[in-house]
């Protein structure tokens, strides 16, 4: 028999669904390796924002608070996944454009 | 002259016999809610308490214990007790204390008063009736033995308003919200068992070992007036689970589901307390993972379980990751508490050079590995003059509400993403524990109130730090970090002709 004992047609929206944020959605960033920060960040994010402006704006400012090793991350060392897809960035287009979505979550490692 | 009845003939003739087939409604419109979780109960009479607790016996016992704790708060409070405390940092663990647990309290009051009404047993009625009385007495002793400490300290005051607010604070809130939302069986194996008997050593003692050992008079004293009150809350959730498992098999499956649900919750809820207790007070009692292997490891799995085998009851989902944690999340969690403290109602500081030996001690497999390096790179910044904050807001699991900070069970370099689809949304956890019971029940879950998303929703002030701040009803002062704040300068100056020690 069931062990869950909710009623039959016991459904509600989700609290957080992607239309309550309108043309904005939920983006996570974890950066891998580095403990600092002990969780992955969470923005509200406009999804036609340039890619060049999020991390401009967000990513800098917030992982910036551990400049020394902030500093030594370039285009070139740096490793991006998508929702742990391999995935690769572009400053001019948008967050939309590069196939992030509410709630995803990219992460960015230091390779080398 | 009539006999005076004995104390087990007093509480058998209030618990047995005493109910009546009501003739002008259904039985069912009188009890609607003992069926529906699916648990079978074939004969109430055979629900034991052990203490037989009858009403006139209970009045005597409680009114007693409230005049000895009233004394040694109004002595405690004459004599300026306050300056006796091990040092001003220690009473963060009691802020925790008063704006988490406290309102805890007040919810159990509440659900066993509905439990007390609607259990058709008897028996089961007058230990809910008990314990709801207790519930109440616990919240207002707890706010009588803190509020001494408001008049010089900072974050003890709006613990109520922060309780629904503050985003730590919603993880136990929606512990407990998840547990009154829940049938009444669930919410016994939830609350009377999960948390008054698996989890409460763990819970409970720290806190109040910690108050004796740190010179917190009131405390102590409150923990004191509480003790035999928890000690038969503790055998009533031995008794529910007891009680369902003999009545009938098919209770059993479901009984399991309850503990594998329940076990994961109150442990990942106790991950604050292991914070605290490695932490938060100066003078240690024992480690975290000291206090898990002797209340849970020893006591539980080795003590509990074994016995409940022949039920067919099985040690609850995830033991195996929170052994493996024991080395972690103390150390996780605080450096969460550190990074994220300017949105706190309590402070947090560095460990002293003495404290983190301690702590390389204690936790000779992690902590020099890889949490003391994040300390030192911390003390760089201090100092330099600065302090290093996560200035941002943290992804949050969807079950637990904490931040999603801890690692994978073997690997304390990796945070530990786990996540579920569910009618095209994406949820996420920071566990298998916590994804297999939002699996499990994803229609609960996905109604989360998860403070990180409705700070982004705009439902908490405005958009702005100090606007939220504001919201959550959080004073200057009462956040971010210990070393120069207010409480730290009041105490020193308090304090400047002691002599040292």
């Amino acid at each position: 028999m069931s062990v869950v004992s909710l009623k039959p047609g016991y459904e509600f929206p989700a609290r957080d669904r992607a239309e309550l944020f309108g043309n904005d959605m939920l983006v996570y960033t974890h950066w891998v390796g580095n403990l600092m920060f002990s969780a992955a960040a969470a923005f509200r994010v406009p999804q036609g924002m340039p890619w060049g402006d999020f991390k401009a704006n967000m990513l800098d400012g917030l992982f910036g608070g551990d400049a020394p090793a902030y500093r030594q991350l370039t285009p070139e060392n740096t490793r991006w996944t998508l929702n742990d897809q391999e995935f690769s960035p572009a400053n001019d287009r948008s967050l939309a454009d590069l196939g992030i979505t509410h709630k995803d979550l990219i992460k960015f490692e230091q390779v080398s | 002259m009539a006999r005076k009845l004995g104390l087990r003939e007093t509480y058998a003739a209030m618990t047995r016999g005493v109910n009546w087939t009501p003739s002008y409604v259904k039985e069912e419109e009188a009890f609607p809610y003992h069926q529906f979780e699916g648990i079978k109960i074939h004969d109430w009479d055979k629900w034991e308490d052990p203490f037989r607790m009858t009403v006139d016996n209970y009045w005597k016992y409680q009114s007693e214990k409230d005049r000895r704790l009233y004394a040694v708060l109004d002595s405690f409070s004459q004599n300026q007790g306050h300056l006796n405390i091990s040092d001003g940092r220690y009473l963060n663990a009691i802020k925790l204390f008063l704006q988490g647990v406290t309102p805890l309290e007040y919810m159990a009051h509440r659900h066993f008063m509905f439990i007390a009404r609607y259990m058709p047993g008897p028996g089961t009625r007058m230990a809910a009736l008990c314990q709801s009385i207790d519930e109440l007495r616990h919240t207002q002793i707890e706010i009588h033995s803190m509020s001494p400490y408001n008049k010089y300290y900072s974050g003890f005051h709006s613990m109520r308003k922060m309780h629904d607010r503050v985003w730590y604070l919603s993880v136990p809130k929606s512990y407990f919200d998840d547990a009154v939302t829940a049938g009444p069986f669930e919410f016994l194996t939830a609350i009377s068992f999960s948390f008054e008997y698996l989890l409460t050593n763990l819970l409970f003692v720290p806190f109040m070992s910690g108050a004796a050992y740190n010179g917190d008079l009131p405390t102590t004293t409150f923990g004191f007036s509480a003790q035999s009150d928890e000690s038969r809350h503790m055998t009533l959730g031995l008794q529910v689970i007891k009680f369902l498992l003999e009545q009938d098999e098919a209770n059993v499956p479901i009984v399991q589901r309850w503990l594998d649900k329940w076990f994961w919750r109150g442990y990942r809820l106790n991950s604050l307390v292991a914070a605290m207790m490695d932490y938060m007070l100066p003078k240690k009692v024992m480690s975290w993972k000291e206090a898990f292997e002797l209340y849970f490891e020893q006591q539980m799995l080795d003590g509990l379980f074994p016995d409940l085998a022949r039920y067919g009851i099985k040690p609850p989902m995830g033991v195996e990751q929170a052994i493996k944690e024991k080395e972690k999340i103390s150390h996780e969690t605080y450096w969460a508490l550190y990074n994220f403290g300017f949105a706190a109602a309590f402070n947090t500081w560095i460990p002293t050079n003495s404290e983190l030996d301690w702590m390389t001690e204690k936790y000779p497999a992690t902590f020099d590995r890889y949490y003391r390096p994040r300390y030192e790179k911390a003390q760089k910044i201090v100092d330099e003059n600065g302090r290093f904050f996560m200035l941002g807001l943290p992804q949050l699991c969807q079950v637990c509400q904490i931040p999603m900070i801890f690692t994978e069970p073997d690997d304390p370099g990796k945070i530990c993403f786990r996540s579920s689809t569910y009618k095209a949304e994406k949820y996420h956890f920071c566990s298998d524990g916590c994804k297999q019971i939002f699996d499990w029940e994803p229609e609960k879950y996905v109604q989360s109130w998860l403070p990180v998303h409705e700070i982004y929703k705009g439902n908490c002030g405005g958009p702005s730090v100090p606007e939220v701040l504001d919201w959550y009803g959080i004073q200057p002062g009462d956040n971010g970090e210990y070393q120069g704040s207010v409480d730290q300068l009041n105490w020193a100056s308090w304090h400047k002709d002691f002599a040292p020690v």
